[in-house]
């Protein structure tokens, strides 16, 4: 590879020794903040979360019920119960949804 | 923070690397110590400003220290520790319209305008760069890496790259000696 010898010794000559002064002590904070400002939202996640369990617990359940029954439905009824058996992951709304999801992000990684 | 043990300022890298790994805060600290000029002088080269250079060190910093648990080999950190730092500029760049999302190859090479009145240095004749150009000659010329090693590192297609760092030089070189620099 051929380097410009001069500009390579203007960029070597640039390279200043910086003093560590306060950069460090700078970053400790930062990190102490941000992990500070980490079990703050998770505290706060999970007061929502008990909160939301507490007012809504039986309306909760009974959409999680409903959810549960939509999401198994079957898509293709299959005589042959052992057949049924192995394709029932993949045989109902939420394994429609699955690879749904599987392929949107394939999609977006290529695109990427 | 805890004060770090005396023997963590000679430790060889790889193993205070490991501790900070295990979430050790101090040995981490030795490696912002240790990391800091490099990481820093390198933000002075692509931005020109000491501020803009010191905020974006502290946020790699951060960064790294968020993912250390996610490095596969202790004794890779410091080429890792760049990976980080280009990414940030990256998307610091794409966020403030220096880089095109679209793409980090088509850039129309022309001498900036610059007024003959003021003093230029290095940093801000690398300024006058386009970004991608910028990109490439400084970690062409500051980090010493290969063409190979700038397009792993930043995704540039490897032809571009070569014309990048051809056609950089040659425009460095004249705004440095229009100022009367020594190249």
């Amino acid at each position: 590879m051929n380097r410009d010898p001069a500009l390579q010794a203007l960029f070597d000559s640039a390279e200043t020794e910086l003093r560590d002064d306060a950069f460090t002590t700078a970053v400790e904070q930062r990190i102490d903040r941000r992990g500070k400002r980490v079990i703050a939202g998770r505290l706060a996640a999970v007061i929502l979360l008990v909160t939301l369990e507490v007012l809504l617990e039986s309306p909760l359940q009974q959409s999680l019920g409903v959810a549960a029954e939509i999401l198994s439905t079957t898509l293709i009824p299959l005589d042959n119960e052992w057949l049924a058996f192995a394709l029932s992951p993949i045989n109902s709304i939420a394994g429609l949804i699955g690879l749904v999801l599987i392929g949107t992000q394939h999609l977006y990684r290529r695109m990427r | 923070m805890p004060e770090a043990p005396a023997y963590y300022a000679d430790g060889p890298e790889a193993l205070i690397v490991s501790l900070a790994m295990r979430g050790d805060k101090s040995a981490f600290s030795e490696l912002v110590r240790r990391r800091q000029p490099g990481v820093r002088n390198l933000f002075r080269r692509f931005s020109n400003s000491p501020e803009l250079a010191d905020d974006m060190a502290q946020r790699v910093f951060l960064k790294a220290w968020q993912r250390i648990r996610q490095l596969k080999h202790a004794d890779r950190f410091g080429g890792w520790l760049k990976k980080i730092a280009v990414n940030e500029w990256i998307d610091y760049q794409r966020k403030h319209g220096g880089i095109a999302t679209t793409e980090l190859d088509d850039v129309q090479l022309e001498a900036p305008p610059v007024s003959t009145s003021e003093a230029i240095d290095l940093d801000a004749a690398l300024a006058a760069l386009p970004a991608p150009v910028r990109l490439c000659i400084v970690l062409s010329y500051h980090e010493n890496l290969s063409h190979s090693e700038i397009a792993e590192l930043t995704g540039i297609k490897l032809g571009t790259i070569k014309s990048h760092i051809r056609r950089g030089s040659e425009l460095l070189r004249d705004l440095l000696k229009a100022y009367g620099g020594s190249v």
